[in-house]
């Protein structure tokens, strides 16, 4: 289906104050979110988060226990066969069947989908070529190594061509090469407008990916945005790393005069600072005053936040204020 | 996803449509995987082999009966026993594979997938029979065989076989393999009983009908029982918005009417038993059924003036369940007061009549009181089924307890009257221990209000949701488009 479709004025995937409990667990409490349609958007959270709890109800696997979750505009509780036609889902297992080759996987599947014939045939033809698959046509499913099995996996998921793909910890356990044969994948999707919905809890892996990232904690989206958003963080810091002629031991003497300096670590000479502010013209201040305190600065490099910080600093918020923070 | 370019091997066309696209298509996976199990390979190769050793041993010494006896014992010990054990991982495996969650999100609705599964253990069944033919050809040259007869044999084990694959294949949907096989021993032993019973009826002297005619209502059963036990997997695979109740339930009520006609035929006593057993399974699994409320399954119904009142019967969950019991409840008494015209059977004008028909409508409700006051709590499919026939196993065997200690006792009565609350022993004390019917009535009455009034009453909080989502569903979202 495309943007002429049904609902084709909707969100790919919106969700309103979701909450998903098991008995006395809630495994996501209240969540809410857009994603606009072309995007590609990180899920991130650590185990049992309620990624893929989240996951589930968005490929109509599971229920929520209250609110609502739309695909394209079209509520997966009420419609999920519609739902099912629209979104191509990748488990963090992927499933395979004893005695049963790549090729006839594919044709199961496919068939399952509802494609006769000669067509058939060229989709299957298609997918086999997109991930590579055509040099294992005749290997059975339950003998693939995990980079081929996630490869067969993501090919069924897009069997029907569909608009919204949600791949659940796509590269969990792969080794590096398959690693990059699967990004490699999901950016041509993503060039070609599919909306990508990507869960991980590698924090460097969907960097690169994703147009925005969602992070979700004990089942309460914690932040929405760009990584460059979450890099810059809510506390409005930046961190340095600096190289002096003198010990390391001075920079920390140093930084504990200066109420606007923190000090993260050392090293033999120098160490990094965590300034209170991202202004230029603060920095170049606090620079100055550093070289007036008789230090002899080598070099002065201002540090990219790396998403892992970022994401504890979020989480350290979190427990200090106890409210969650959504950009 | 970009465009192929088509210079791919050109044998993959040939290599994927060995099967027409017309063919379900858990038939083809089905059958591509089980031609390569050993298991029916070794199955395929011991028939053959014993089928050759009792054709010897039929030209050694024609007309031997042990002979015969063998013949006949390994057909029905590969298509009775080992064929329909094939299908006792059938669901279970796709739940232990991962698959199951990737074949839902396909076009695949449960029952679509479950009657794969049993069509493709049964194309291979067909060809375990095709294989035994020639040697059935073989024995009429031989003599002292009558081919008719052998051929209806045949078909018989053939339904049996149809059967108790069902019965696999629909039990195979529970993960845990010890419920699973406690669940299948007692599926077992329960087709076995009503077998026994049909054969009795059936085949027996106390029909006044032809045997065409009882054959054919004893086929009915069977069919339906096929028919059950695959939504029964069905409808536990599939989520909670696909109504596959009203589908299961009209089909038993039409299967009752069928075997209604038959009482034309006069075999009214046969068609009692058939009734019982189609209304049994059929009310089972209605009263079992979870309560989903979802818009998606109640709108269909209020798109029909009638509407409102067929969901009140038909919609899924177990409060529509218990209008179903009562109106499958008037549909047995009407059979039964049908049947009294033409044989000599309750006509309800005494009251032990009716506490009979009340206790045996009591049988199946019992278990439901028990667990709407224990397990209210769990609205699982799985759980709540399970729990019925482990409730109604249990049931069955403290009555045939206390029957047991009540006649080992001198005053055997009073303990019978004291436990007459259980629907069975009020069937034992009505039929046995002396008549008493105004106070069977009551007890029978009392009962059957505690057992429908309760678990309403208990749930009233989901009663009030039910009527209130029944009445206000609005129409509109019938339809996806915004």
């Amino acid at each position: 289906m495309n943007a002429s479709g049904p609902g084709a004025a909707s969100p790919a995937i919106e969700v309103t104050n979701l909450w998903r409990s098991f008995h006395n667990l809630h495994a996501v409490r209240g969540i809410s979110f857009t994603v606009e349609r072309g995007k590609v958007v990180g899920f991130v959270g650590a185990n049992g988060a309620g990624k893929t709890t989240t996951m589930r109800i968005l490929s109509t696997l599971d229920y929520p226990t209250a609110g609502t979750m739309k695909v394209c505009g079209i509520d997966v509780v009420d419609f999920p066969t519609e739902v099912r036609s629209l979104i191509g889902w990748m488990p963090d297992h992927y499933g395979t069947y004893h005695h049963m080759t790549v090729l006839e996987y594919l044709d199961f599947f496919a068939r399952a989908l509802g494609y006769k014939g000669e067509e058939r045939v060229e989709r299957i033809r298609e997918v086999m070529e997109f991930t590579d698959l055509v040099p294992l046509a005749d290997r059975l499913t339950d003998k693939l190594s995990k980079g081929m099995g996630q490869r067969l996996c993501l090919g069924r998921a897009l069997l029907h061509d569909p608009e919204v793909l949600i791949l659940d910890e796509p590269a969990a356990g792969l080794d590096p090469k398959a690693r990059v044969e699967l990004k490699h994948l999901i950016r041509i999707l993503a060039e070609e407008g599919k909306t990508v919905f990507i869960s991980s809890h590698i924090l460097s892996e969907l960097d690169e990916m994703c147009d925005t990232l969602l992070f979700i904690n004990q089942g309460q989206i914690i932040h929405h945005g760009s990584s460059e958003s979450l890099r810059r963080g809510t506390s409005g810091s930046s961190i340095f790393s600096v190289d002096l002629i003198e010990p390391g031991d001075k920079l920390r003497e140093w930084a504990d005069t200066n109420p606007d300096v923190k000090f993260l670590d050392g090293t033999r000479n120098g160490g990094r600072l965590e300034i209170d502010s991202i202004e230029p013209e603060v920095i170049g201040t606090i620079l100055r005053r550093m070289i007036e305190a008789g230090l002899t600065v080598t070099q002065f490099r201002q540090e990219e936040r790396k998403l892992e910080d970022a994401f504890i600093e979020i989480l350290g918020q979190i427990e200090a204020s106890g409210v969650p923070i959504v950009s | 996803m970009s465009s192929a370019n088509s210079a791919s091997s050109p044998s993959l066309e040939s290599r994927i449509t060995d099967f027409s696209s017309r063919f379900s298509p858990v038939l083809v996976k089905e059958l591509r995987q089980g031609m390569r199990t050993n298991l029916f390979v070794i199955a395929f190769i011991l028939l053959q082999t014993f089928m050759i050793l009792c054709l010897i041993a039929g030209i050694a010494d024609p007309g031997s009966r042990d002979a015969d006896g063998f013949f006949w014992f390994f057909i029905i010990a590969t298509l009775l026993v080992v064929q329909p054990l094939r299908g006792f991982a059938a669901l279970s495996s796709e739940y232990q594979m991962n698959t199951m969650d990737l074949v839902q999100l396909t076009r695949l609705n449960g029952w679509r997938i479950t009657l794969g599964k049993w069509t493709a253990l049964n194309a291979q069944g067909l060809l375990f029979l095709t294989g035994v033919l020639p040697y059935l050809v073989i024995r009429y040259y031989l003599g002292n065989v009558n081919f008719v007869t052998d051929l209806v044999a045949l078909g018989a084990i053939g339904l049996g076989s149809g059967l108790m694959t069902a019965i696999t294949i629909g039990s195979s949907v529970f993960k845990n393999i010890i419920l699973r096989g406690l669940l299948l021993a007692a599926m077992f032993f329960f087709a076995a009983s009503i077998s026994s019973v049909l054969s009795l009826t059936v085949f027996g002297t106390r029909g006044r009908g032809t045997q065409l005619e009882s054959t054919l209502l004893f086929a009915l059963a069977g069919i339906y029982g096929i028919i059950f036990f695959l939504s029964f997997g069905a409808s536990r695979i599939s989520p909670l918005s696909e109504n596959l109740a009203t589908r299961k339930r009209v089909t038993a009520l039409v299967f009752v009417l069928i075997a209604q006609l038959f009482h034309f035929f006069g075999v009214s006593e046969q068609v009692f038993v058939v009734t019982c057993i189609i209304l049994g399974l059929a009310l089972i699994d209605a009263l079992t059924e979870p309560l989903p409320i979802f818009s998606r399954v109640l709108a269909p119904f209020r798109k029909h003036p009638l509407g409102g009142l067929a969901a009140l019967f038909f919609s899924p969950g177990w409060i529509s369940g218990l209008a179903f019991f009562l109106l499958s409840a008037a549909l047995l008494f009407g059979s039964l007061l049908l049947g009294n015209t033409g044989i000599s059977g309750p006509d309800f004008k005494d009251p032990g009549d009716i506490v009979l028909f009340l206790s045996m409508c009591n049988v199946i409700l019992f278990p439901l009181l028990i667990i709407h006051l224990f397990f209210s709590g769990h609205g699982s499919h799985h759980f709540t089924f399970g729990v019925y026939v482990f409730i109604q196993g249990g049931l069955f065997v403290l009555t045939l307890m206390i029957i047991a200690i009540g006649n080992a006792l001198s005053q055997y009565e009073d303990l019978i009257y004291l436990c007459t609350a259980l629907p069975s022993v009020l069937i034992y004390a009505e039929n046995e221990a002396g008549a008493d019917s105004p106070l069977h009535l009551g007890i029978a009455l009392a009962t059957t209000v505690l057992c429908l009034g309760f678990p309403l009453l208990r749930q009233r909080r989901k009663v009030r949701e039910f009527f209130a989502a029944l009445k206000s569903t609005p129409l509109d979202n019938a339809s996806p488009a915004e």
